[in-house]
């Protein structure tokens, strides 16, 4: 049997800690905004990311048919994008339970920050939701 | 019309037909009484969509649930609602735990290795579940509930209103980091307990296998799940083995620690 981390990309199988699902897709943005809103919300509901590369194409296929506008060029780069900020959640919320961003208030807003620099473009809702999923994936 | 019994005896189209319906009574009541876990030992499609509003509950009075020992109770009812094999005498059930950053995907491919192999329909057959659910297909509705609840957005408002993808919410019970912390933890904790109602209906202790490589000290598995499995250790209900790497293989002992004793060291 392979890696299992293939297996973690089915539509329907939701592994992980998370099962967080899309509920609206935002009006009145351009495509590319759209497009990486769906993907991060799928990308978050698959659970705790791989730590090798998978097969995508179920999501991909998820993102197009939610956008029909966006060419599946965006929907593969909103995917990457959406996993590698799903990665840096992981390690952002991994050292902030480690006490690396201080303590108190300040705490969440500095890695929120940090988070920010490491996978720079995304909405400010977009890093909260990623921020809680990863503190969700890190309290095991 | 005297003769009719004797006519339809011997008419082979008649009896051929009798065969069948008596045929299809017998496969009707193996159905019945087995069940379909015996012959598709994992779900084959997609649940059905389940609404996933979010839910505003007390933490305190969620903490008070969840730390009631009958959730234990409830969680080991809704696992057998999925899988009756479970509670079924000689059924052998294995328990999955993971901490750490690659541990997740290790432990998924160890239920993936017991649930859709030869193990599956082995006699006596076995069965492995996680704190999520069976597989990773089916969620407990306890776990359902629990990612409603939403609880680390709610620790972090902003201006007094919650996130929840994209959408504000007024939140009528402002949660603490620690609240949810202590939340999943003892939801944790009674998922660990679970083994106590599997061993006890399967006749068998539960094997619990845990990916941990790299875990740290302050975490759930070592801080609630392990103290909760040595417990019922040393009642006889589970044997614990540890992985020796990732890469572990659900059928090769080498790859394996046995014993709580035996435990590896966590991460400080």
């Amino acid at each position: 049997m392979g890696y299992h981390g293939g297996l973690d990309q089915g539509i329907c199988k939701r592994p992980g800690t998370g099962s967080m699902r899309v509920r609206h897709l935002p009006d009145n943005q351009n495509p590319d905004q759209v497009v990486l809103f769906a993907a991060v919300r799928l990308v978050l509901s698959q659970g705790i990311p791989p730590d090798r590369d998978t097969d995508d194409t179920g999501l991909i296929r998820q993102i197009c048919e939610q956008v029909p506008a966006a060419p599946s060029g965006s929907c593969r780069a909103a995917v990457t994008r959406a996993r590698n900020l799903s990665r840096d959640a992981y390690r952002v919320c991994d050292a902030f339970r480690d006490g690396n961003y201080g303590s108190g208030s300040g705490a969440e807003d500095a890695a929120l920050r940090a988070l920010e620099a490491m996978s720079p473009g995304f909405s400010t809702s977009d890093y909260r939701q990623a921020f809680a999923a990863g503190l969700l994936w890190t309290a095991f | 019309m005297a003769h009719a019994p004797d006519s339809l005896l011997k008419n082979p189209r008649i009896i051929l037909f009798a065969g069948i319906v008596l045929l299809a009574v017998i496969l009707a009541a193996v159905f019945l009484l087995a069940g379909t876990s015996v012959l598709s030992p994992a779900p084959a499609s997609c649940p059905a969509p389940v609404s996933h509003e979010p839910v505003f509950v007390d933490p305190v009075e969620k903490l008070q649930q969840v730390r009631d020992p009958a959730y234990t109770q409830k969680l080991f009812d809704e696992a057998v609602a999925y899988e009756p094999l479970l509670a079924t005498p000689g059924t052998q059930v294995h328990m999955g735990f993971y901490s750490a950053k690659g541990n997740h995907g290790s432990l998924l491919r160890l239920l993936d290795t017991v649930n859709e192999g030869p193990a599956a329909t082995a006699s006596p057959p076995n069965r492995a579940i996680w704190a999520m659910g069976i597989n990773g297909y089916y969620p407990y509705a306890s776990w359902e509930r629990m990612m409603n609840e939403h609880w680390y957005e709610r620790a972090f408002p902003v201006n007094g209103s919650v996130m929840i993808f994209g959408k504000s919410y007024h939140d009528p019970y402002p949660v603490t980091f620690e609240q949810a912390d202590a939340i999943w933890a003892t939801y944790s904790d009674r998922f660990a307990a679970m083994a106590e109602p599997v061993a006890r209906a399967t006749g068998k202790p539960v094997k619990i296998w845990c990916f941990v490589e790299g875990a740290k000290a302050d975490r759930i598995f070592y801080t609630v799940e392990l103290p909760a499995l040595k417990n019922l250790e040393e009642k006889g209900l589970v044997e614990i083995y540890f992985a020796r790497n990732q890469q572990a293989e659900w059928g090769t002992m080498e790859d394996w620690i046995r014993g709580s004793a035996n435990a590896p060291a966590p991460v400080q």
